[in-house]
């Protein structure tokens, strides 16, 4: 069943693999069309060929960070309209002393309850 | 109700949690709980092999990308551990070779037990509600 409010495809970027499928499963079945990739290529190459309504992005990856992925590809899909979840475990001020602004993205502090995933993107988007 | 009793004192993480994510989905807890064994094992290795090349950065790297699937599971005296290793890399880094050694036997134990859980399921009719 598709969910009814503006949100219905989601990208979800993580490099950790298991946390993503747990990711997935739970969105689907609260009614979102879930899409992952567990690194930014294959992340970069879907977004050539889907437009999703909500990008949730971990922060600490491999290649380049999820802030450094969130400017390249807001630059370069013009998602500027999109809304963007950073996800990571290091503290917004920790963040901030590496030099790093998350700009206009949520964020969302791991580890986090899973089956609580649901409720919490839709507060967080209902801010936007 | 013994039988399920004592195949749940097995496990040493919350499967209830896996449960619930998948809406009592038997098939997406057991491919779960099978992939996290996988998991367990390379994060071990990796741990292993980063420690014996001095990649301390490496060696942050990995507790940090695995404290997330490890809390999901309730897992919370390995992931005391791996805490203690990504922020013992920082301070006296040869100094955490006990602890990764510590979370090789741990992880071990987790790996045998779930391996052991898994099997004693698919022997039980009714799965449910475990």
């Amino acid at each position: 069943m598709a969910k009814k409010n503006y949100i219905q495809n989601i990208l979800v970027i993580d490099d950790d693999e298991f946390l993503l499928d747990a990711i997935k499963k739970k969105l689907e079945l609260d009614g979102y069309r879930v899409t992952i990739s567990n690194n930014v290529h294959d992340a970069y190459f879907k977004l050539n060929i889907m437009k999703p309504d909500l990008i949730l992005l971990d922060i600490i990856m491999p290649d380049i960070n999820g802030i450094e992925f969130m400017t390249l590809i807001n630059t370069e899909f013009l998602l500027a309209s999109t809304p963007i979840i950073l996800m990571s475990y290091l503290p917004k001020k920790e963040l901030y002393n590496m030099g790093y602004s998350i700009g206009n993205a949520h964020y969302l502090a791991k580890p986090f309850n899973i089956n609580h995933l649901p409720a919490k993107l839709n507060r967080l988007t209902a801010k936007a | 109700m013994k039988e399920k009793q004592k195949i749940l004192s097995l496990v040493p993480i919350n499967v209830e949690r896996l449960n619930k994510i998948g809406n009592n989905d038997v098939s997406f807890t057991n491919a779960m709980l099978e992939k996290f064994t996988l998991l367990a094992s390379e994060c071990s290795n990796d741990l292993w092999q980063a420690l014996n090349k001095a990649d301390w950065l490496k060696l942050k790297y990995i507790c940090h990308k695995n404290i997330p699937s490890y809390s999901l599971l309730e897992l919370n005296e390995l992931v005391v551990l791996l805490k203690s290793i990504e922020k013992g890399v920082e301070q006296e880094k040869e100094g955490v070779r006990a602890s990764v050694e510590l979370m090789f036997r741990k992880n071990n134990e987790v790996v045998k037990a779930i391996n052991e859980y898994l099997t004693l399921r698919t022997n039980v009719k009714d799965p449910h509600p475990y």
